[in-house]
């Protein structure tokens, strides 16, 4: 690695972590600086990466959405209006984008019925799994839930977003979010019954 | 119920940390003091700690970098026409460039094709060599072909190249032999004719200079094809006249020969043949086409044989097929586009012919009428020869059938023939006549003792009585006296009366079977629905 790589990486790390915030990097994406919005997608991929993960159970398609994800952002990022958090935003797209996808998917599982292609609809069971994996469990749990419990429950537990983004994001009452939330858990809850000890 | 599932929400709400403070407390309270919202409470922190404590997917070290090259491809410039306009804006420039660029080389696409047509014609024509070796062909088959226009191309003799004109034009066969493909033999000619020495030799001479022209007329090579040379006509035209020129030093054959052959002899026993050059018709089985062709005697592959000639002249099945009439193309020869003209040609499972154009016909050469001219006049003064033999086996050996052609005038076409059999095998000589043309004509004759008891008919093979048959032709009585009008035999009687008996049964035989068919059959009501 040569010293002007070196720099530049070093640029990076600090703008990721330190010194910009969201609005800032936008701002200067806006004046022409291509280099923010590397810069946003480095700070907020891995994110997007798992909340598509989460709620499709699988990662057959995350690559393929999560660069429609970051492209949509890419193309609309000069219009971006600075009234609501950036993650919301993103994460509004990203919804956006899973849901499309399970559109799309419902759509071939259609078709796929006749050709066999069953390998993009539905994670495996795990009782058919050999190697005991609490984590996969949990995934498959939450995958097993309806998309309008798990969406809000992702974006709680995992992304750490407050009810009112959870609102903003999915666009529905906080009220419904909490509500959601809770029916999302006790789902949770019962498909995880039989694990129960390993989890506490 | 409802306030369960309030409380349970806020419980919820509360592990979230999503309660105001006061509710946050009011909870906290009800958690300590029920048993069942604690459990509750626990069962929801440990569904929401499942979640949270999900690892992360590995990190894609090279997302960016993947992305980057979508943004790439979306910067790039974008045409201002519109994607579907794209195609027919490109044709159009392409279009514009050919339109200039023909304007000033107008002969591009001429050249390129010959080029191409001339490389085709290399390709097909290359070491083509005489099919016939040398001494292959005998004295028989350059008379027959004389006489009857065809040659035999396997040693069997089983298919023949054909110069046939059946068809009303002038062409070139490749088919399966026939019968009445040998009209007359090189041997009978002679007897008949009784050529002295000196005609005889003046005979072989003659064709023996047209051997050596047939034999350069009929070329094949490795590349399966069959070239043959439209002057083969004109070569069976030629050898025709000079044979008929020797005949009529007979005073008693130039008696009965047409005029206009005799006239015409002179002219056609003259044609100045150029031996080295002339129209090939060549045959492969990917296309027909003729070309103007030089055969180069001194190439030493002229005279090497080809591997399996027989299979490659048989095997001459154009992929013109299935539909049986298309075009072959003829053009005088590499760069030469002027002669570039069709002729049809048509194609069957064994069969393979196409119309000789006239164009193919070099300058100096007879045309195709002049052609069919010679041909009729041959024909009209051969008919004392024209004894079609058709040898049918008859059990024993001791008979045979053969068909006879005669020409006279005011009988008709159809009825110019008589089928002649003869059976010795049965203790006695069997003759029997028919004569297919006339309605159930014929008579059959029984001589116990033997053919000598007939003595007319022992001329039949002989030239004087055929002529002398000529000659009575005009009041439609044969020399052999026997009744040619009508048929009076007591075997028609008997025939008359068996098909009568037979006519009789078969009838009575349909009127038994007639009514099984009806009993058997009920009749089906129509289904209502």
């Amino acid at each position: 690695m040569n010293e002007k790589e070196n720099n530049e990486g070093m640029q990076q790390a600090r703008n990721i972590f330190s010194l910009q915030d969201d609005f800032s990097l936008i701002k200067a994406f806006k004046e022409g600086d291509e280099s923010a919005f590397k810069d946003l997608v480095l700070r907020h991929k891995e994110k997007v990466r798992n909340l598509i993960y989460l709620n499709l159970g699988n990662t057959s398609s995350i690559d393929d959405i999560s660069q429609e994800v970051f492209l949509s952002v890419y193309r609309k990022l000069k219009q971006f209006r600075f009234q609501s958090q950036f993650t919301t935003w993103l994460y509004t797209i990203t919804i956006n984008k899973i849901r499309d996808h399970v559109r799309k998917q419902k759509i071939m599982s259609i078709f796929s019925a006749f050709s066999g292609d069953d390998s993009d609809n539905f994670p495996d069971t795990g009782s058919q799994r050999e190697n005991f994996d609490i984590n996969e469990m949990v995934r498959e749990a939450i995958a097993k839930l309806p998309p309008k419990l798990r969406e809000p429950l992702i974006l709680r537990d995992f992304e750490g977003m407050s009810y009112q983004e959870i609102s903003e994001t999915t666009g529905i009452e906080s009220g419904t979010v909490k509500s959601r939330i809770f029916r999302a858990r006790e789902a949770l809850k019962k498909h995880l019954e039989p694990w129960r000890e390993e989890l506490l | 119920m409802r306030q369960f599932d309030n409380d349970y929400e806020n419980l919820s709400a509360l592990a979230d940390g999503e309660l105001r403070e006061d509710q946050a407390t009011i909870y906290k309270d009800k958690i300590r003091q029920s048993p069942a919202l604690r459990e509750k409470y626990n069962d929801i922190n440990m569904a929401k700690k499942a979640v949270e404590e999900l690892p992360p997917l590995p990190e894609d070290h090279y997302f960016f970098t993947r992305l980057s090259e979508y943004i790439k491809e979306e910067n790039k410039p974008v045409s201002r026409l519109k994607p579907f306009y794209k195609p027919v804006a490109s044709l159009g420039v392409f279009t514009l460039v050919l339109m200039t660029f023909f304007s000033v080389s107008p002969g591009f696409l001429d050249d390129l094709f010959e080029r191409q047509k001339g490389n085709i014609l290399d390709f097909y024509t290359k070491n083509l060599r005489p099919y016939f070796a040398e001494e292959e062909l005998s004295k028989d088959d350059i008379f027959n072909f004389a006489f009857s226009q065809v040659l035999p191309i396997d040693s069997t003799g089983g298919s023949v190249i054909s110069l046939d004109g059946s068809n009303g034009g002038a062409s070139i066969a490749i088919r399966e032999a026939t019968l009445g493909d040998s009209k007359i033999t090189l041997k009978e000619f002679s007897e008949k004719l009784n050529l002295n020495a000196s005609q005889k030799v003046k005979l072989d001479n003659v064709l023996k200079k047209y051997e050596e022209k047939i034999r350069k007329s009929i070329l094949v090579n490795d590349n399966n094809t069959v070239a043959v040379n439209t002057n083969l006509w004109n070569y069976n035209a030629a050898l025709k006249a000079e044979i008929m020129a020797i005949a009529a030093e007979n005073e008693q054959v130039a008696s009965v020969m047409p005029a206009g052959l005799l006239q015409s002899m002179p002219a056609f026993s003259s044609i100045d043949f150029s031996d080295d050059e002339g129209s090939f018709v060549c045959i492969n089985p990917d296309t027909v086409f003729m070309t103007a062709l030089k055969v180069n005697t001194n190439d030493p592959v002229f005279n090497v044989p080809v591997v399996n000639k027989e299979n490659i002249i048989k095997n001459t099945k154009v992929v013109l097929a299935p539909q049986k009439h298309k075009y072959g193309t003829y053009h005088g020869g590499r760069g030469d586009t002027s002669k570039v003209k069709k002729f049809k040609v048509f194609v069957d499972s064994n069969f393979i012919k196409f119309d000789m154009p006239d164009f193919a016909f070099e300058p100096g050469m007879p045309s195709l009428l002049e052609l069919k001219r010679i041909d009729s006049l041959v024909d009209l003064s051969m008919k004392n020869f024209n004894l079609k033999f058709k040898f049918d086996s008859i059990p024993g050996g001791k008979g045979f059938n053969f068909d006879m052609k005669f020409d006279a005038p005011g009988i008709p076409d159809k009825e110019k023939f008589f089928e002649f059999k003869f059976d010795s095998s049965k203790g006695g000589t069997s003759l029997d006549f028919n004569f297919p043309g006339k309605d159930s004509s014929g008579f059959k004759i029984f001589i116990p003792d033997g053919l000598d008891k007939v003595p007319d008919l022992k001329g039949l093979g002989n030239l004087d009585s055929l002529m002398i048959f000529k000659k009575f032709d005009g009041d439609s009585t044969f020399q052999f006296n026997f009744p040619f009008n009508g048929l009076e035999g007591p075997d028609l009687k008997q025939f008359q009366e068996e098909m009568k008996k037979f006519r009789e049964e078969m009838k009575k035989f349909r009127e038994e079977f007639k009514p099984l068919v009806p009993k058997n059959k009920k009749e089906k009501k129509p289904v209502v629905i």
